[in-house]
């Protein structure tokens, strides 16, 4: 394959804030470009393309190298880089803006300037990107493009009086972003004689080819039969191949060098050695130092997963071992319970990434699962002068031997339109939130900055702000560090007994309210059966709340029809199937789905 | 010897939908009703031949909707047919009961209920309180009822039974004691009691969801409940399954028929059967159920003329049905638990045996003990028959869900 003049490569994202049109941006920019030069049309490419197609490869990312013919009459090479959309996956998004020169920022041009549209730019200024704003959306009734562009200068602070007006919907004004791509982004400038310095942004485990690392070239270059290195991980492999991304394809190529964006195959078993974030170099002649800002990511939210089929322990620990082969921010181990017998205590990046595993798990996995609340890591420090890091209640060492215990606390930027400020600042207060100001964006809209304890938004701060402010508030938080807390361990007990996978860790100030929450949704999950049971919340030996479930005391089939037999049959056998989802603690059953439930105490 | 069977028509129409009814019922014109009887007669010839060769039938019941809604001369003419068609028991034996709705039974009708032969008269009272009748949009008023009572026992008919309903709104404890006691001195012989329950699609259901029907909670459904019994106790009605309760020697043959597994044909509108170890149910689309019989009056004509004997007489009689299901021995195994404990007597372990050539303490070893232990079961003296105790009544579904293999 020709080597390409970095002059003519562009490397860049797009950043938005949801719904402003990333994706529809990326699909038109793919559409309105080829994916090869015209002399690679010609030559060898192609019989590899068919190679990968037949094998079904596709490419997990986004991320897509196009070729662009300018209105100069040059071919430029675009590298379109994709960044995860959501405040989970932070670092990622860090990571992949590093391996880019410039980033489009799209802003609707009726909704305007949004708290991600400033969240996602001010990360990409951080990272010294050229930002190329563009206004989308323009098509709509309401849209306001040279309001929204006044917006852009004085709430960000950019030039946005050439920003495209384009609607992405539509196809209009493409054109314009392509050109302005090749005019305003700058071109890399690597050396590409200097040793091998390239950035992990995403690396992903294929089962044919292994671990694919996706790479940023920033100096040097890389080809097949390199020795190459992971700065931060150490670990060495010879690399199998190198090569570009086609639109869901891998093409391979003889040699990545300086500017260039693609992926390296090498005989690597998990993602674990290639983390997001490292630096490839090559083993025999290594770079001096590693490309700044890698760190590894820790999860930040734990849960138990559980199967609700015991004998399906197995196939779960095989579930997550795959799933985590493709995911370094997923962790687990093996725990008990007495309540849920054998699983493992997962670590998630956040509530979002918890999710999308364990959908992943129930979906491709068919496994039926049961979530214990998520929690946070807690910092607990010992009189004895040990730190612990808990993340199960269960492991909560004995009051006693506590000194003091730190939570950790995330700042958060919260925007919303003036009329909501009020209910959003009170929804903060209840969460323990630090109020650190308020900054007005224009008359009707402001950004909120408040501390809050990361336990107190994990569970359903989302929906709260959504319903709170009609839909309006948007939220961005990072990690800032630990801070002390009055925490406590809430306990739930069952007919007096102590069931460990619904307690957890919490302020000692909401844990009366989320103790009555929690036993009367129980009340309400749990069927009456043939004795009252007692559903109790204690902090200690204190119990703060109580709820009773009756005992049945009628439960009879409704008048029978003309010897309608198969509609008794029906109820008969839903009443079976229930009995068969319950879990026997003592004498009491419990439906699987009560321990579900507590996880949403704040819906109704 | 011919075996036995129990016959039961279904009657689609009503004079005004009530508010709770989730059956398969709808007012109606004249026309409608007329087709619907003609349908009706097509099936009755579909299945003539076959039951006069097979069976005897032991009970009749006309139920719907209300069957009364039907014109004198329609009904009239279903009773004539059924006489003519089938092989009925001598009229002493002959259980034939007629539901109606107290608003609807005039002399007219009841002098035909005589002429044909119908000797039991179900009557859908619910309530003798206006207030919960209007609640419920019943069309009568309880005067109707004690109209309808005398009516009946001018002409003679003096086995009728009572449909009553818990859990009405505005039912308080009071209203419903004066209700029961109202009706166990009347000249009766049977009194059904069921709760009302909500089912979804009908108004009641939409008005609970929004919070807009006034129930009893549930420590006064449960004193109707023993109320029930202990006023219709004192009255001399024996309770002889959960819902049903009967003077002496008057407990409704055509139900019992369901709960001990006995066989019968449902003819009419979505009408279920039990027949040559099979069952199965209408259409329960009003034209379309029309369109089948069309149908099979062709093909039994077919069939006539032919003087053919349908080689698959299963194939032949099942035409056109649905959810048409063999039953296996587990089915009826499960069947003959759920619904036999349904009755007060309970199951016979010898009739098991009879059945099913095995014991029933081999089939249902862990229930059993389980359920016995809860004293949710007993079983008489001679070790024989198992019933469900007062607690396993109270909590029926719990205990006929274990029987489920």
């Amino acid at each position: 394959m020709e080597k390409i003049d970095q002059s003519h490569i562009r490397n860049f994202c797009i950043v938005a804030h949801i719904d402003h049109g990333k994706s529809t941006l990326a699909d038109r920019i793919i559409e309105k470009t080829g994916l090869l030069t015209s002399r690679e049309m010609q030559a060898q490419v192609l019989d590899n393309m068919e190679l990968e197609r037949e094998r079904g490869i596709t490419i997990k990312a986004q991320t897509v190298r196009i070729v662009y013919r300018a209105k100069n009459g040059e071919e430029y090479i675009f590298n379109l880089i994709d960044t995860p959309g959501h405040v989970d996956f932070n670092y990622e998004v860090s990571r992949s803006l590093a391996a880019c020169e410039g980033a489009i920022l799209i802003v609707d041009a009726a909704q305007g300037v949004e708290a991600q549209t400033l969240a996602n730019c001010y990360l990409a200024l951080d990272h010294d990107l050229e930002i190329l704003p563009v206004i989308n959306k323009i098509d709509l009734p309401s849209a306001e493009p040279e309001r929204v562009k006044e917006e852009i200068e004085d709430v960000i602070g950019l030039d946005a009086s050439d920003a495209p007006l384009i609607s992405a919907k539509m196809g209009t004004n493409i054109e314009e972003v392509l050109e302005q791509i090749i005019t305003k982004i700058p071109a890399p400038s690597g050396d590409e004689n200097s040793p091998l310095q390239a950035l992990i942004f995403d690396s992903i485990y294929d089962a044919y080819k292994g671990v694919i690392i996706f790479c940023r070239i920033f100096d040097g270059s890389v080809k097949k039969g390199d020795e190459i290195l992971m700065m931060a991980t150490g670990a060495k492999a010879e690399v199998v191949e190198v090569g570009i991304f086609g639109a869901g394809q891998y093409i391979v190529s003889d040699e990545l060098s300086a500017g260039m964006v693609g992926y390296i195959t090498a005989s690597l078993k998990d993602v674990h050695e290639t983390r997001v974030g490292d630096t490839v170099t090559l083993a025999k002649n290594p770079c001096k130092e590693a490309l700044p800002g890698y760190k590894q990511v820790q999860p930040m939210v734990y849960c138990g997963l559980y199967p609700a089929d015991g004998a399906k322990y197995n196939d779960l620990r095989d579930a997550l071992e795959k799933l985590q082969l493709n995911d370094a921010a997923l962790q687990f181990e093996a725990e008990t319970s007495v309540a849920l017998g054998f699983g493992f205590r997962c670590g998630f990046l956040g509530l979002l990434h918890l999710e999308i595993i364990q959908e992943r798990l129930e979906r491709e996995y068919n496994l039926d699962l049961v979530t214990t609340a998520p929690g946070v890591v807690y910092h607990i420090y010992k009189t004895n002068g040990e730190m612990v890091e808990v993340t199960n209640p269960s492991n909560l060492p004995d009051p006693s031997e506590i000194e003091r215990m730190e939570e950790p606390i995330v700042s958060a930027e919260i925007m919303v339109t003036t009329e909501f400020v009020g209910a959003i600042m009170t929804l903060c207060q209840e969460r323990r939130g630090v109020y650190l100001g308020m900054e007005y964006l224009e008359e009707t809209r402001a950004v909120l900055k408040y501390d809050l304890p990361l336990n107190e938004i994990i569970y359903d701060f989302f929906d709260a702000l959504k319903s709170r402010s009609r839909g309006y508030a948007s939220l961005d938080y990072e990690m800032k560090g630990y801070a002390p807390s009055r925490l406590v361990k809430l306990d739930i007990l069952i007919n007096k007994e102590e069931i460990d996978a619904l307690s957890f860790i919490l302020h000692a100030d909401t844990a009366y309210e989320r103790g009555r929450k929690m036993c009367e949704k129980l009340k309400q999950e749990i069927p009456r059966q043939l004795f009252e049971i007692p559903i109790q919340a204690a902090v200690g030996s204190k119990v703060i709340a109580r709820e009773t479930v009756r005992a049945v005391r009628k439960d009879v089939l409704a008048k029978c029809y003309g010897g309608d037999i198969s509609r008794k049959r029906k109820l008969l056998e839903k009443q079976k199937e229930g009995k068969k989802r319950m879990r026997q603690f003592g004498n009491v059953e419990i439906p699987q789905e009560a321990f579900m439930s507590v996880l949403k105490l704040d819906e109704e | 010897m011919k075996k036995k069977l129990a016959l039961y028509i279904h009657i689609p129409f009503c004079v005004k939908k009530c508010l709770y009814c989730d059956f398969l019922s709808a007012t109606a014109n004249e026309q409608e009703k007329e087709s619907y009887v003609q349908a009706l007669f097509y099936e009755m010839d579909h299945w003539k031949d076959y039951l006069q060769q097979e069976y005897q039938i032991q009970s009749i019941f006309i139920g719907g909707g209300t069957p009364t809604a039907l014109p004198v001369s329609l009904l009239e003419r279903i009773c004539q047919k059924l006489r003519t068609d089938f092989l009925l028991e001598q009229a002493e034996n002959l259980e034939f009961t007629i539901e109606a709705n107290p608003g609807t039974v005039t002399k007219e009708y009841v002098e035909m209920f005589q002429r044909v032969g119908i000797n039991r008269v179900s009557l859908g009272l619910q309530s003798a309180q206006s207030k919960e009748l209007k609640a419920l949009g019943r069309i009568h008023t309880y005067q109707d009822l004690l109209d309808s009572v005398a009516l009946l026992q001018e002409y003679g008919i003096s086995n009728i039974n009572i449909d009553l309903m818990e859990d009405i709104p505005y039912q308080t404890l009071e209203s419903y004691k004066d209700t029961l006691e109202k009706v166990c001195t009347l000249p009766i012989t049977h009194i059904s009691s069921y709760s009302l329950i909500i089912e979804p699609g009908t108004p009641f259901y939409e008005m609970e969801q929004k919070g807009e029907l006034l129930i009893a909670n549930e420590d006064e459904d449960r004193k109707m409940y023993e109320l029930t019994k202990e006023i219709l106790k004192e009255h001399g009605y024996e309770r002889y399954e959960i819902s049903n309760y009967a003077k002496k020697g008057m407990e409704c043959r055509h139900n019992i028929t369901y709960w001990d597994l006995g066989e019968y044909l449902g003819l009419g509108l979505g009408a279920a059967s039990y027949l040559g170890g099979f069952r199965f149910e209408n259409e329960r689309d009003f034209a379309t159920y029309q369109e089948i019989q069309k149908e099979r009056k062709l093909r039994s004509e077919e069939r006539i003329t032919a003087s053919k004997v349908p080689c698959d007489v299963t194939k032949e009689y099942l035409w056109g049905y649905q959810e048409i299901h063999r039953e296996s021995c587990q089915d009826e195994m499960e069947e003959f638990m759920f619904l036999g404990l349904r009755m007060c007597c309970g199951v016979s372990r010898k009739a098991f045996y009879k059945r099913f050539g095995i014991e029933l303490q081999e089939i249902y070893h862990d229930a059993l003990n389980r359920l016995f232990r809860q004293k949710l079961l007993a079983e008489d003296k001679n070790h024989d028959r198992i019933y469900l105790t007062d607690l396993g009544i109270d909590i029926s579904n719990t205990v006929l869900a274990e029987f489920l293999l």
